[in-house]
């Protein structure tokens, strides 16, 4: 029993540093919608920043306004949901240097299906580069869609 | 002068393409022929409104970005090439090579200058399901984008 007690306490050691490696990371997730168009009327739809709109210039769109904007800390324990319009997002700590992402389309009234999963760098996000996961949109031609994952300040 | 030549001759004429000699003969035609003026003035007309009109194709990302996307669809088919009959490969280039064709048109469309460079993100992050996506990493601009096809 002595033997085991310091493996005991090692352990304890590495899983609370892990946990305060996962816990002190909040991470910002954002649903952009890039356009060539005006702002929609009715909608209270406000331009991406311009720190997040710098990361999309490789992208040609003209305006990118922010469909819904959350914040979510990172926990090794249990898979954090954020949903945004039409989607959502699960963030889970994947070890203790990934962040494992899966975005789900959530359609109205239907269930939500996995469109992807994608691990990424803990400490990237941490050091304040960005994750984006982008497409067409399939309902409006020229148009495209954006969730921004980076860590909230 | 038979017909379907001066009719030729006009719309060289109208473009612009005419060597002289011929030039100063169709204009000499033209002087006494009211229907080969009625068409050349249809011909300019027919010139602007296609100038005016002709659509103009945008490319939504940066070149560094499709080329990479290119890059990669040719690494693709190079992989999977490698790993399939020889039969197949022949139908396989009957796609890739229009295709590679267009998006190569595209880009030069799109072409403007001054971009840094956007790298293929291979290895940096992992994506564990099947839909398509193109990854990149810039790492100077501290970016990494998948792009779901």
């Amino acid at each position: 029993m002595k033997l085991l007690r310091p493996l005991f306490v090692a352990l304890l050691a590495v899983g609370a540093s892990f946990s305060a490696v996962a816990a002190d990371c909040r991470l910002r997730v954002e649903l952009a919608w890039g356009t060539d168009g005006t702002r929609p009327e009715g909608k209270e739809l406000t331009e991406l920043d311009g720190k997040a709109r710098e990361k999309l210039r490789q992208f040609r769109w003209k305006n990118y306004w922010v469909v819904k904007s959350e914040t979510q800390s990172v926990d090794s324990k249990e898979a954090h949901r954020v949903v945004l319009d039409r989607c959502l997002v699960e963030l889970k700590a994947a070890g203790s240097e990934q962040v494992e992402v899966r975005l789900f389309s959530a359609p109205a009234g239907k269930e939500p299906k996995l469109i992807k999963t994608v691990q990424h760098s803990l400490e990237a996000l941490k050091r304040g580069e960005f994750l984006i996961i982008a497409g067409d949109d399939k309902e409006k031609w020229d148009d495209a869609w954006f969730v921004i994952i980076r860590k909230e300040n | 002068m038979k017909t379907t030549d001066l009719t030729l001759d006009l719309q060289a004429y109208v473009d612009g393409e005419l060597p002289s000699e011929r030039r100063a003969a169709v204009e000499a035609a033209l002087a006494g022929d009211a229907n080969a003026r009625e068409l050349v003035a249809g011909l300019r007309r027919l010139s602007e409104l296609v100038r005016a009109n002709e659509p103009v194709l945008r490319v939504p990302a940066s070149r560094e970005f499709y080329w990479s996307q290119i890059q990669r669809q040719i690494e693709r088919a190079e992989n999977q090439e490698a790993t399939r009959p020889a039969g197949f490969a022949l139908g396989w280039l009957r796609w890739l090579v229009p295709a590679v064709g267009a998006a190569a048109v595209a880009v030069v469309i799109s072409l403007r200058p001054g971009r840094e460079e956007v790298t293929l993100a291979a290895g940096f992050d992992s994506v564990q399901t099947d839909s398509s996506a193109v990854v990149f990493r810039s790492e100077s601009d501290g970016v990494t984008i998948h792009w779901i096809e």
